[in-house]
């Protein structure tokens, strides 16, 4: 014969079912919280690669494609500027999550084309990459 | 009479072990939805002004990029532009926490109140270097940020 179920016994199997409830709605929760956190972080070191990258690009530009020129401009407070030609590296500080890469690709007497490049220091992932041209400094003269 | 008392005293502790959970669950969302905001908002006003800048040098680099200081020592930017025959002078400037922009003919001065507020800026400089200008902007903040912009026409000092 079946027992008779006590109203407390009712309210805990009622508690039981809704805390299994709140614990899968919660755990998928944390997941799409957490997954927001890294997409933000993301997008906020993306635009920080973008926004250096270009700084590394007008640079270059400036300098006319001459690395010392723009080891010398970018070489400013507490940045950390390294030149091996034909490269040079840039990061903003000691604390910087990425640095930033200046590869020139090809130069003569009118044009200098560099690749300048994102990567982020944790896996060397290229965050973000852009090719610049620019006149050189004896054809920029001339005109 | 005692088994019945527990019963109840495990019941209502579960609700309690519940009602927490959901606190807690409720408090993390809070401070992820927060921390995102939080940067999103850092993100946009440290970035809308320096792009704005930028693409406006870059937009309008044809009639020559000058660098301009105000009577009140407010620093500007101006950038020449020839439409029809007149020259038209983009002048960029940071007044009253804002950046501001006025478009006008090159011939006409206004005061730095007339120009349109655009987004907050709390400090904005501009050095000119040998063919390129290094912009630093300052949010409210407190965050300093460099922009080195390098215009294709030639530049000069205004005073």
């Amino acid at each position: 014969m079946m027992r008779r179920l006590t109203k407390s016994r009712l309210f805990f199997l009622e508690l039981l079912v809704n805390i299994l409830f709140f614990c899968v709605c919660a755990s998928i929760c944390v997941m799409v919280f957490s997954r927001a956190y890294t997409v933000n972080a993301e997008s906020s070191l993306l635009s920080d690669a973008v926004q250096s990258t270009q700084k590394v690009a007008e640079s270059y530009k400036a300098a006319h494609g001459d690395l010392a020129e723009v080891e010398e401009i970018l070489a400013e407070g507490d940045a950390i500027v390294h030149r091996f030609d034909p490269q040079l590296t840039y990061m903003e500080d000691d604390s910087a999550k990425m640095r930033i890469e200046l590869q020139c690709d090809f130069r003569d007497e009118y044009l200098a084309v560099a690749t300048v490049s994102a990567v982020r220091l944790e896996d060397t992932t290229v965050l973000y990459e852009l090719s610049v041209t620019t006149l050189t400094e004896v054809n920029s003269d001339a005109r | 009479m005692t088994k019945r008392y527990f019963d109840t005293i495990f019941v209502v502790l579960l609700f309690c072990v519940f009602v927490v959970s959901s606190a807690v669950m409720l408090l993390y969302g809070l401070g992820v939805y927060r921390t995102i905001q939080f940067q999103s908002d850092e993100s946009y006003r440290r970035q809308t002004a320096m792009l704005y800048l930028v693409n406006k040098v870059q937009q309008n680099d044809c009639g020559g990029v000058r660098v301009k200081e105000f009577s009140d020592g407010t620093q500007a930017l101006l950038l020449d532009c020839e439409i029809e025959g007149e020259v038209y002078t983009t002048t960029l400037y940071c007044y009253d926490g804002q950046l501001r922009e006025m478009f006008t003919p090159s011939n006409i001065t206004l005061g730095v109140e007339t120009g349109i507020p655009l987004v907050e800026l709390d400090q904005m400089s501009v050095k000119e270097e040998e063919g390129y200008l290094r912009v630093v902007l300052k949010t409210s903040d407190a965050v300093e940020d460099t922009v080195i912009v390098a215009p294709m026409s030639e530049s000069r000092e205004v005073k």
